[in-house]
């Protein structure tokens, strides 16, 4: 089935190559055959057109790692996954290399944010006694990550408006990465955190990069956009794409559970798989020279 | 058999004579990219071609005559170039109105390429407009021909129903300004390409490009006479050397000219604009009319709407309009008939004349200049024509009675007086009275056209006041008339 997408794809794009916009003497330039007979160079076509353009939008972040050896109700749980929207801008040349195709070069900055929430049982100091009880807290944890992403893509226009584009996309790490994660008591009665702390909730500072965030990630890019002719040369692409790293987004960690500590004591676990991957929104304006 | 052979020598040496007088040229201003569809207009003194020799876009491109070179081309003023291909025009002969084709026209389009009208306004082109679904389709709809009254235009299309390829479709313009659902010319079309239609300046001469079977090679440039409504005749191949194994499109020629433009694909495969010299194909020579409209007072070049109509049809042959910078017009008109030429402009009285054209005068150039008053204390002398001794109104002067009307409520306040006059021919007495009975039936058709009869006046003079002081039959013409003066 994929191989026959495939065919289907590039067939397509075959075909489209040797379709032209027409001109005032060659209805969807088909007679260039005539007109150009012989010809190595041809006026109208001879010139390669060359699209500028600017995007901004939005990132739709979709994040998970396998987590293994995890208490019931474990603090960790919710770190198993996690989505967020962040912003993303970025600028782009367009050579075309044949008739309805291109290739698209683009910059970006390109910022990853994501982050989950939700409950989890510690246990829990009692104020006074010390005695260790079991409390409910809820939890919520948020990442922040920012690339600059070099994405050569070819272009390819199935109709002189609907425009698809796939191509690699190299995300390169600008600074560290940051995150929070907070966690506040929410069952009755008077207990704190433990291990001798006199708090109820409590934010803890991540920098992601100390548990080994990977750069450069490689992933393929590929979007659809349509673009709305605002004049001759400029047109207004709303576009929607899709990100698939291949690269993980950090590298596999182990660590211990300590959600049960001291009932349960320190419980090894592992993280793994840390995928994360984008879902794209953005409007451009490409400027046709 | 030797007289066989002399014969068919001699047809030889003829038709090598001819086909060697024809000189073929490129013009100066051809570049490496395609250069096409060239049209000239005012007498000759400007060409507008096709180019996308500036980032691959066709553009409409523009050059005057430098005594007998061509100057540097640019590309038109204004917003007609506003498109992602735009090209191919037709003009009328005054050069200020213009249709032409565009793929993706900043105005909007019926679909792919469509056809546009343009103003000259201010030299700038302007005023761009889609000539709307009667004459556009959703399909390819460009190279337009208009016919030199204005009235016909000639186009290419590959909507569905046509014969195969690109057909030549036709369209007329009602009194409304609008244009009629464009029609396929059957006779004019094949199941081939067939292209650039270019209808010449007698309105009878076609000449269209078609890459069908029989030519010399690819797209070749053939003619035909229309004969009647739109019936045309069979086709002739222009054949060498006007025609190539190379690819030709855009036969067009001046009128009473010698030189005539086409298109023709060189070795590299772009269009360049080509010269035959002499016209191996030249159409029926036509009157060129051509002349300054000025204000009568300030002698300042004025831009004013001119109708040119046959007199005896009543119909308009030519809407055109004086140049707003220099007050200069240009018409063409065919021998053998009798015109009327009017000018009007707001704020002014507008001016008429009558003007035959014997067949003796084709090919010719009458220069016709017109001082137009201005409406304090201006006059003009009426289209007006009576029988011989008569004072009945003949049916040829409607059109300029209701000219008068038309200006009397435009201009309601003003008040008119009608001045008969006639020439030196019988009694002083008979005279006066004849020319007051004129006076009184124009002032008569306004009154019963509902304006009032307080704002007019009409007095006969007989023959005391001649336009001119002579006996000769020309002189006794012009003084036999019926003028208007503002009061």
């Amino acid at each position: 089935m994929k191989v026959i997408s495939m065919f289907i794809i590039v067939l397509g794009m075959t075909v489209s190559a040797f379709a032209q916009d027409e001109d005032v003497l060659r209805p969807r330039g088909s007679n260039s055959s005539n007109a150009r007979r012989g010809s190595s160079s041809s006026g109208s076509t001879s010139s390669t057109p060359i699209i500028f353009g600017i995007e901004a939008g939005m990132n739709y972040n979709m994040f998970s790692q396998t987590m293994s050896g995890l208490l019931p109700d474990s603090r960790f749980a919710m770190l198993a996954s996690g989505n967020g929207i962040s912003p993303l801008v970025g600028a782009f040349v367009d050579i075309e290399v044949a008739r309805n195709l291109g290739v698209q070069i683009k910059l970006a900055y390109d910022q990853k944010k994501f982050g989950n929430s939700g409950n989890a049982i510690i246990d829990c100091e009692t104020a006074g006694t010390g005695a260790i009880v079991d409390a409910t807290i809820t939890g919520e944890y948020t990442n922040t990550v920012t690339y600059l992403d070099l994405t050569p893509q070819l272009r390819w226009n199935i109709t002189p408006e609907l425009v698809f584009l796939i191509g690699p996309t190299v995300h390169f790490q600008l600074g560290n990465g940051t995150g929070t994660f907070s966690e506040t008591i929410t069952s009755a009665g008077e207990c704190y955190f433990n291990f001798g702390q006199s708090n109820q909730s409590k934010t803890s500072a991540i920098t992601i990069d100390s548990i080994g965030t990977i750069a450069p990630r490689f992933g393929t890019q590929i979007d659809l956009g349509y673009k709305f002719n605002l004049s001759s040369m400029i047109y207004l692409v709303p576009k929607v794409g899709y990100q698939f790293m291949f690269t993980k987004l950090a590298e596999d960690e182990a660590s211990s559970d300590n959600s049960r500590f001291p009932s349960l004591g320190l419980v090894p676990i592992t993280a793994t798989n840390k995928t994360l991957h984008s879902l794209q929104f953005t409007l451009g304006l490409w400027f046709q020279l | 058999m030797k007289t066989l052979y002399t014969l068919c020598l001699f047809l030889g040496l003829t038709f090598t004579t001819i086909a060697q007088q024809v000189e073929v040229m490129n013009v100066p201003f051809n570049t490496s990219s395609d250069d096409f569809a060239p049209v000239v207009t005012k007498n000759g003194k400007i060409l507008y071609f096709t180019s996308d020799r500036s980032g691959g876009r066709q553009k409409i491109y523009v050059t005057d005559r430098k005594g007998a070179d061509w100057n540097a081309p640019e590309e038109i003023n204004g917003d007609a170039n506003d498109g992602k291909q735009v090209g191919a025009p037709t003009l009328t002969p005054d050069g200020l109105f213009m249709i032409f084709s565009a793929y993706k026209h900043d105005v909007s389009s019926n679909g792919r390429t469509d056809l546009y009208s343009a103003r000259k306004i201010a030299g700038k082109w302007t005023d761009v407009q889609n000539l709307g679904t009667d004459v556009n389709s959703d399909a390819f709809d460009a190279q337009p021909s208009l016919s030199s009254d204005g009235q016909t235009l000639y186009f290419v299309s590959d909507r569905d129903g046509g014969k195969g390829g690109t057909d030549i479709y036709v369209t007329n313009r009602s009194s409304s300004g609008s244009w009629s659902k464009a029609i396929n010319i059957n006779e004019l079309n094949s199941d081939s390409d067939d292209m650039s239609p270019s209808i010449s300046s007698d309105n009878s001469t076609m000449f269209i490009s078609s890459n069908r079977s029989g030519g010399e090679g690819g797209f070749d440039i053939y003619t035909t006479k229309r004969s009647s409504g739109m019936s045309f005749g069979s086709l002739t191949n222009l054949r060498t050397p006007i025609n190539s194994t190379a690819d030709e499109y855009f036969y067009s020629a001046l009128p009473n000219s010698t030189t005539a433009y086409f298109s023709r694909t060189n070795s590299n495969g772009d269009l360049d604009v080509m010269t035959a010299v002499p016209n191996p194909y030249p159409s029926e020579p036509v009157l060129l009319v051509q002349g300054v409209v000025s204000d009568a007072v300030t002698k300042l070049p004025l831009g004013t709407a001119i109708t040119i109509s046959d007199l005896k049809t009543g119909k308009k042959v030519a809407n055109l309009q004086s140049d707003d910078a220099t007050g200069e017009y240009y018409a063409t008109l065919t021998a053998g008939h009798t015109y009327s030429l009017t000018a009007s402009k707001a704020g002014y009285v507008f001016y008429s004349e009558r003007f035959e054209v014997p067949t003796t005068m084709q090919g010719n150039t009458v220069t016709k200049d017109i001082e137009l008053s201005p409406l304090s204390a201006g006059s003009t002398r009426l289209l007006i024509f009576f029988d011989y001794d008569e004072d009945k109104l003949k049916e040829e002067s409607v059109p300029e009675l209701e000219r008068i009307v038309d200006f009397m409520r435009e201009n309601s306040v003003s008040k008119v007086a009608f001045e008969g006059h006639t020439d030196d021919v019988g009694a002083d007495d008979y005279n006066d009275k004849l020319s007051q009975r004129r006076a009184d039936a124009v002032k008569q058709y306004l009154i019963q056209a509902g304006i009032t009869a307080d704002r007019m006046s009409a007095k006969g003079f007989g023959k005391r006041k001649p336009l001119v002081k002579s006996t000769a039959d020309e002189a006794r013409a012009q003084n036999r008339r019926v003028e208007m003066k503002i009061k």
